[in-house]
């Protein structure tokens, strides 16, 4: 009996043990750090993006572009955030990456849930990107 | 016996533990995620005077160049209609095509006002033409772009009049192509005094000559 406990002590111990190892990558998953850090190694070939943005004559963002997309993200959601002094965000859009020939692209217009309806490109410091996928 | 068991239930629990994990593991590894960010750089150009800017205009009702006139006129008079053209030479802004304009704004100084203000109208021009030859039938011969805006003229002499030309010095920055600048005319009814004069690139006040005043990003 007594040996009957110990066992399942041990058994329980380990038991927890691995549940706690499952949770830990589960919360790791989500958190901002372990996507980052994945993203690098698994991303769909990304090195680095750059936009283009169109505007109105009023001088609001009208649509951002970016092309050059390698050909493995097709399909993938590209979000972009528009930047503004002290990091603030001023806007985000995404899109599906897509018209794919030797590279990719997305193209954002600027909507109510895309960006907003005005922001000043003057007032864009910096855009923020990150695409997802499976 | 229990022991032999008791092993096995250990082996088997064990076996869970490590499925969870590697499927979690394997979960994170089958998603591609990427993050990245561009920082662009703001700067203003500004042109103005004979070395960036070309201007003049054509009169219906005569032949012959106005691109040395200290003035520029626009009225809407049927067989004496006047257009306004104006150009910058973008390049010695130096942006690159990768760039594009915040703002542009084309700034002009009206010498005189029409007696009611008169609602005027910028359009692109899309072929050439130079202000040394250009008069009323060659104008009539060149290519035009959609409206860019239309603003109104005001009633107060020697009022600068600041007008939006932002999408077409994006559209120019961006496609490097050339730059044939603009017309600006009146469609209006005509009236008694409708005529609107904006100083020229040969005004005399170097501060009543056209500007194009570009806030870009690079």
């Amino acid at each position: 009996m007594n040996l009957l406990s110990k066992t399942l002590g041990v058994v329980l111990a380990v038991a927890v043990t691995f549940a706690g190892c499952a949770a830990a990558a589960t919360l790791a998953f989500g958190s901002t750090a372990l996507s980052a850090g994945n993203a690098t190694a698994t991303s769909c070939g990304v090195s680095s993006l750059a936009a283009t943005r169109t505007v109105d004559n009023a001088g609001s963002v009208a649509r951002v572009d970016v092309g050059s997309i390698p050909l493995a993200c097709s399909g993938e959601t590209l979000s972009v955030t528009l930047v503004g002094s002290a990091g603030a965000s001023l806007g985000s859009g995404t899109g599906v990456i897509g018209g794919c020939v030797a590279t990719c692209s997305v193209s954002i217009a600027a909507s109510v849930t895309n960006f907003g309806v005005a922001v000043s490109a003057a007032n864009v410091l910096s855009l923020s990107f990150a695409a997802v996928g499976a | 016996m229990k022991i032999r068991r008791l092993a096995l239930l250990v082996a088997a629990t064990l076996g869970v533990g490590s499925a969870t994990g590697f499927a979690a593991t394997l979960n994170v590894g089958s998603w591609h995620v990427w993050t990245g960010s561009q920082t662009l750089t703001k700067a203003t150009c500004t042109l103005t005077g004979a070395a960036t800017a070309t201007d003049t205009y054509v009169d219906e009702s005569r032949t012959g160049a106005n691109d040395t006139a200290k003035t520029m006129a626009v009225q809407p008079n049927t067989a004496a209609r006047q257009w306004t053209f104006i150009r910058f030479d973008l390049s010695s802004c130096s942006i690159p095509t990768s760039g594009g304009a915040d703002t542009a704004t084309l700034k002009l100084d009206v010498k005189t006002t029409p007696t009611v203000s008169r609602t005027l109208t910028v359009t692109p021009v899309l072929t050439t033409w130079a202000g040394a030859t250009i008069d009323w039938a060659p104008a009539q011969a060149l290519t035009y772009g959609a409206t860019t805006t239309t603003f109104a003229t005001g009633t107060t002499n020697g009022a600068t009049l600041s007008l939006p030309v932002t999408i077409d010095v994006d559209a120019l920055i961006k496609s490097a192509t050339a730059n044939y600048g603009w017309r600006i005319s009146d469609g209006g009814t005509t009236v008694t005094g409708d005529t609107t004069v904006f100083n020229s690139t040969e005004a005399t006040s170097a501060a009543a000559r056209p500007q194009l005043v570009i806030n870009y990003e690079k």
